[in-house]
């Protein structure tokens, strides 16, 4: 009898479908609900970005999550995420790289790994895993990123860098998308902004690992190319230089791609924005942060046709970080708005 | 003849249970010391590597020589001292921190950093050598201490901020729940600190460095009490370096009381922070 005796399971039944009224469809943030476990939380983290006028999210979809054995697929909690983003009137990009599961990446010897180490020789598991994503849910998820920061040796496992080990998953993984959904959008790169030069034991300069990219034939395996720009202590008019870090070094980019014939293709810019920690040698006030987050947005709208969207880094954390990151986000942990948030909602929504 | 080899075979056989507890007991050190490839090579290399993200002041940071300086620079190089060992330090970006003790890439992490812990299968963390987090600044006189709930002290009063950051957060929030709360928000921290000095607010919330930074020159404040929603900066390790993990626990209660941690927080953020 006592073990018939259960509390009654949380239930949310979600409202009407919502509409993001904006007056800057260019407005995106990259959420983390990746580790959100409680489904009332999802769902009001994806309000208050429809509320703020964001049309569009990038959500983190870790394979590990997904496929914890072999070939076993559970989407319990990305079913979650992207239905309620659709019952919010948003769309989602989503992020298809990191957290390799255990199986995918450890040696015979059993030495510990980090969970960005995809072996060379399990590149076809990624493969599989991006088909089956793409497959269970097309029709709602129409853009995936294929990796993230591949040109940093810590989202590469930390071993070297290797553009054209990149460049060969890239490959196989549009292979896999486009066979799962001919029209699913397919972002190469996500690449970081770096200036660590050739032999790092850090990583790689992006725009040296863009053009690597296309010498290994990259060209004809994405339709777009996802950045990520950060603009540290600079305004988001900082003229772009290849020795400078800052907002407009996409535009440097962007020359790569038009002098390798990618004129056509459009970039997104998935991570992005200002931090205004009270101590980050890198941050700047908060006051600065909200000047320069909006300054951006215009800036990409103004100059930039052919970026769309604007993703900034990151609305909320399920809990702090306890570091300067925390100084990028909109919303606290306990759904407190901040400052920034208030400012971008008052300048996107008509 | 007889009591000859009687007396051998009683001498080989106590012979051959000695050696056997011998070896028993050899096994049984063996098994009771973890094996701890960190403290392993530190001590074949002389040298402790230590995995920092040095864009932190003033616990992490380059100078405009490229040089490290900063309180964890500091605990390292001194922790090092009382080894006998170098100290190497590897700057890289916060996210990289744990992965370089996880690869073995680094011995330890020094970074103001505070312990997550769903990395516990990953990684073991030192008790803390500092506690940040969100102060509360009022003037010693006439100011109100904290002495029970935060949120309830908030009642009727002014609070200066720093427009925008976690204190400005907190104290909206406060203003919500709480009858009488004004939030005065400022550009930074020191001038929501000196507004209280000015006498043009009741108390100050804001992060903890600032605090005690502005403390340092400001005798006429004093904190309300305790961090709220603090922050324990630890060391990490690799969860498989026990051995290295017991040696920095040692040695962090040691500079606790020899008063080494107190110097080294006095020194770089005042005696409000010692």
């Amino acid at each position: 009898m006592l073990a018939g005796i259960q509390p009654p399971r949380a239930t949310l039944r979600l409202g009407p479908p919502q509409t993001v009224v904006t007056a800057h469809p260019v407005l995106c943030v990259h959420t983390r609900l990746t580790d959100e476990v409680e489904p009332w939380k999802v769902l009001r983290t994806l309000e208050l970005v429809r509320q703020m006028g964001a049309p569009t999210i990038v959500e983190y979809f870790p394979w590990a999550y997904a496929e914890s054995r072999p070939g076993q697929f559970d989407w319990g909690h990305a079913d979650l995420v992207v239905d309620y983003a659709a019952n919010q009137g948003l769309t989602v990009i989503a992020r298809l790289g990191g957290l390799v599961p255990d199986w995918a990446r450890t040696p015979p010897d059993g030495a510990d790994t980090v969970d960005t180490l995809l072996p060379y020789d399990r590149f076809a598991d990624y493969g599989d895993y991006v088909f089956a994503f793409v497959q269970h849910f097309q029709g709602r998820v129409k853009t995936i990123i294929i990796w993230n920061e591949p040109n940093v040796t810590l989202e590469w496992g930390f071993r070297p860098v290797d553009p054209e080990g990149y460049t060969t998953l890239l490959k196989i993984a549009y292979a896999r998308a486009k066979e799962a959904d001919p029209s699913v959008q397919v972002l190469a790169g996500a690449l970081a902004p770096t200036l660590e030069p050739e032999g790092s034991d850090l990583g790689l300069n992006d725009l040296l690992f863009l053009e690597r990219m296309y010498a290994a034939g990259a060209a004809g395996y994405f339709d777009a190319l996802a950045v990520h720009a950060y603009g540290l202590g600079f305004p988001p008019d900082e003229p772009p230089a290849p020795d400078a870090l800052n907002f407009r070094r996409v535009e440097l980019l962007r020359a790569i791609m038009v002098a390798h014939g990618d004129a056509a293709k459009g970039m997104v810019l998935t991570e992005s924005g200002w931090n205004d920690s009270p101590r980050w040698t890198r941050a700047v006030t908060p006051g600065a942060r909200i000047d320069y987050t909006l300054a951006g947005y215009e800036w990409a709208e103004t100059h930039w046709p052919w970026m769309q969207p604007v993703c900034t880094w990151a609305f909320r954390y399920p809990k702090p970080q306890n570091s300067y990151g925390d100084y990028f986000t909109f919303v606290s942990p306990e759904f407190v708005p901040k400052p920034i948030y208030d400012a971008v909602k008052q300048w996107a929504v008509p | 003849m007889g009591r000859t080899l009687t007396l051998f075979r009683a001498v080989s056989g106590v012979a051959g249970i000695v050696a056997l507890l011998v070896a028993a007991v050899i096994a049984w050190r063996a098994w009771r010391t973890p094996e701890d490839a960190a403290w392993a090579r530190i001590q074949a290399d002389g040298r402790l590597v230590v995995a920092t993200d040095a864009s932190y002041p003033p616990f992490s940071a380059t100078d405009a020589n490229g040089d490290l300086f900063g309180l964890d620079v500091d605990l390292a190089e001194a922790i090092g001292r009382r080894w006998g060992v170098a100290v190497q330090f590897e700057n890289i970006t916060y996210d990289a921190l744990l992965g370089t003790l996880v690869v073995g890439r680094d011995d330890v992490v020094i970074s103001a950093f505070v312990a997550q812990p769903e990395r516990t299968r990953e990684v073991a963390y030192t008790a803390p050598y500092f506690v940040g987090g969100t102060l509360v600044v009022i003037r010693r006189a006439g100011g109100q201490l904290i002495t029970g709930d935060a949120e309830a002290w908030a009642a009727g009063k002014t609070l200066a901020v720093e427009y925008g950051a976690g204190g400005d957060a907190l104290a909206r929030q406060w203003a919500r729940r709480v009858v009488g709360v004004t939030v005065q928000p400022l550009d930074t921290a020191a001038a929501a600190l000196a507004s209280v000095a000015a006498g043009m607010a009741d108390a100050a919330v804001v992060d903890a460095i600032a605090a005690y930074t502005f403390l340092a020159a400001h005798p006429d404040l004093t904190l309300a009490g305790p961090p709220i929603a603090p922050e324990p900066y630890v060391m990490a390790v690799s969860a498989d370096s026990p051995v290295l993990l017991a040696h920095l626990q040692d040695t962090l209660a040691a500079m606790q009381a020899d008063g080494t941690l107190a110097d080294l927080r006095a020194h770089w953020l005042g005696e409000a922070a010692r």
